[in-house]
């Protein structure tokens, strides 16, 4: 097969989107899944999910989420009899897909060398980029669909007939929608400072952990600080978890999937750890370099291995980053207490958005000082 | 893409995206219930946004997605949850019914009219390179049009004032009126021995 014949594009497409689904969302996902009641419990003092094993295999109760799975698999689909079926039906899809969808703009490795896979510093005249989408739209393409997500939440607490599963419906609807504009501010300044908004094209220009001589090149968090901070707190917002869980609110309302159960519920449950795992690598992208990991230990694992396991060995440092972000976002949940829903308005749209709009100025005005 | 023409590629995708565009909006106007009519109006954007994606308007696909069906129709569905309406017919005002009839006979005049004069010879040649882009967008928007779009945007900020303003709770003016009944009381106490009749309850003006 030749290289970049159609033939060869489809290929290489669809290898990525099922190893990126397979390979790397959904296993991140479900691990998620253990390691957010494992870590709680180890926050509380107790002891957490650590006995299922495969025979002798224990592994710390990892396999935890394979039995969550049987379980999901075999509980009675029940269906509320006034519920709007339809709708009931579609809803978790709905609450899922968005972000399996947005992770095809995200850059998970250097470009791989296709007739190069042995060479050490390759010129790379054929590259292969890992990264399904190239759009010129970019993040865009990510506020897009993800702002898809909030039909899930509100359709399920509006089909299920069921007065807590609509307030909690109503709730989402008013916070997801508020934070997104915060969450679409905060970013504006990276493509200010980048002059693009193409998370390939971001990523492959920091190559630089901190370097004053190349600014441009530096890590997002240190030319947008304030963007970071605003992203992180709109992305937690966004995947409706403490302390900003309002639509679930389990003290009082149990919230919009009350009324769901076996593998429907289990589709709004791994839809949360999918969002976390998205968002975690947008911010490590826009924020964290992507995969680079600095100039030098770039280059010395470059001129020291052969471009496949160059590659395979950035993919599994940018997937610790990743990781890292993962757990970072679940021990914030076990840390702070929960918002208020008016809190949560007047933080959402008296201090953040304005503290972003403030954001977007300011490094607008400091890049037009720097281009004279 | 080849210059000059659509290729039997482009037609496929485009007979699907129409075809799913139709049947969806006729789905949106046929529907009882108003949630299954926004949720196929939603489905409507989405297939016009994959229209937009196939003439290279990738911008302009992504941006009604984002704010069409993203945010608009997220706001109908708020509102109409809150509502929470009975199901009606969607036909049930008899006047518009005679216009609505009118409006769809002399739409169905125009698009015979333009069947039958037949699509142009000349198809227009391959969008150029970069079109559709954001930096081309950006380009026309805040070179070529910058005060139209200025104008827009200043006209949307006052459009949100404005929006505020009637929305505003009164509690302030409320507060006023009440302190102001209080001082009046208190005066004529110290220009009587004993409490007057309280004033009238005067119909509060100042706030609605």
């Amino acid at each position: 097969m030749e290289y970049g014949s159609l033939a060869f594009q489809a290929l290489a497409a669809t290898i990525k989107i099922v190893f990126m689904i397979l390979g790397f969302l959904m296993p991140l996902a479900s691990i998620l899944t253990w390691m957010e009641r494992r870590e709680s419990a180890m926050m509380q003092d107790r002891l957490g999910p650590n006995r299922a094993n495969i025979g002798p295999f224990k592994l710390w109760g990892i396999t935890h989420f394979m039995a969550d799975a049987v379980k999901f698999l075999f509980k009675e689909d029940f269906v509320p009899p006034k519920a709007h079926k339809f709708l009931f039906m579609w809803a978790p899809i709905m609450a899922m897909a968005p972000a399996l969808i947005v992770a095809a703009i995200i850059p998970f490795g250097p470009p791989l060398c296709w007739n190069e896979l042995l060479e050490k510093n390759p010129v790379c005249g054929q590259p292969i980029n890992l990264q399904i989408a190239q759009l010129d739209v970019g993040l865009l393409f990510y506020f897009a669909i993800s702002s898809l997500a909030v039909y899930g939440a509100t359709l399920a607490g509006w089909a299920s007939h069921n007065k807590w599963a609509m307030m909690g419906g109503l709730r989402a609807t008013s916070q997801m929608m508020s934070y997104e504009v915060t969450m679409g501010m905060a970013v504006l300044g990276s493509f200010l400072v980048y002059g693009t908004l193409e998370p390939g094209a971001i990523v492959a220009q920091q190559t630089h952990i901190f370097s004053l001589g190349h600014y441009h090149s530096s890590w997002g968090i240190f030319l947008q600080p304030a963007g970071f901070v605003l992203f992180l707190t709109a992305a937690i917002a966004e995947t409706k978890r403490t302390p900003f869980d309002i639509p679930e609110g389990e003290p009082e309302i149990i919230g919009y999937f009350v009324e769901y159960s076996g593998l429907r519920f289990g589709m709004f449950f791994l839809g949360e750890f999918l969002e976390i795992v998205v968002s975690s690598a947008i911010m490590i992208t826009l924020f964290f370099g992507g995969y680079h990991w600095g100039n030098t230990i770039d280059n010395a694992l470059l001129s020291h291995l052969p471009n496949f396991v160059f590659v395979l060995a950035m993919f599994g440092l940018w997937t610790v980053k990743v990781f890292a972000f993962c757990g970072f976002q679940l021990m914030i949940r076990w840390s702070l207490p929960r918002f208020r829903s008016d809190q949560l308005m007047r933080l959402g749209w008296q201090r953040l958005l304005p503290i972003s709009i403030a954001n977007v100025v300011a490094t607008a005005l400091v890049v037009l000082w720097a281009q004279q | 893409m080849s210059a000059g023409g659509a290729t039997t590629v482009d037609m496929v995708v485009f007979g699907v995206l129409a075809t799913l565009t139709t049947f969806f909006a006729l789905f949106t106007i046929t529907r009882r219930n108003p949630v299954t009519a926004v949720m196929s109006l939603v489905a409507t954007f989405f297939c016009l946004a994959g229209i937009y994606a196939s003439l290279s308007a990738h911008f302009l696909a992504v941006i009604q997605v984002l704010v069409y069906a993203g945010a608009i129709m997220v706001l109908f569905i708020f509102v109409i949850m809150i509502l929470n309406r009975e199901e009606v017919a969607p036909f049930s005002l008899r006047p518009l019914r005679v216009l609505g009839v009118l409006a769809g006979v002399y739409l169905l005049v125009k698009i015979i009219d333009v069947v039958t004069v037949g699509l142009p010879e000349a198809v227009p040649g391959a969008a150029p390179d970069g079109f559709g882009t954001v930096a081309a967008i950006g380009d026309v928007l805040f070179r070529d049009f910058l005060y139209p779009f200025e104008s827009i945007s200043v006209l949307l900020l006052v459009a949100i004032v404005g929006g505020v303003v009637v929305s505003r709770s009164h509690q302030k003016e409320v507060a006023a009126v009440e302190a102001h009944d209080y001082r009046h009381q208190i005066e004529e106490l110290a220009h009587h021995d004993y409490p007057g009749e309280p004033p009238a309850p005067a119909a509060p003006e100042g706030y609605h």
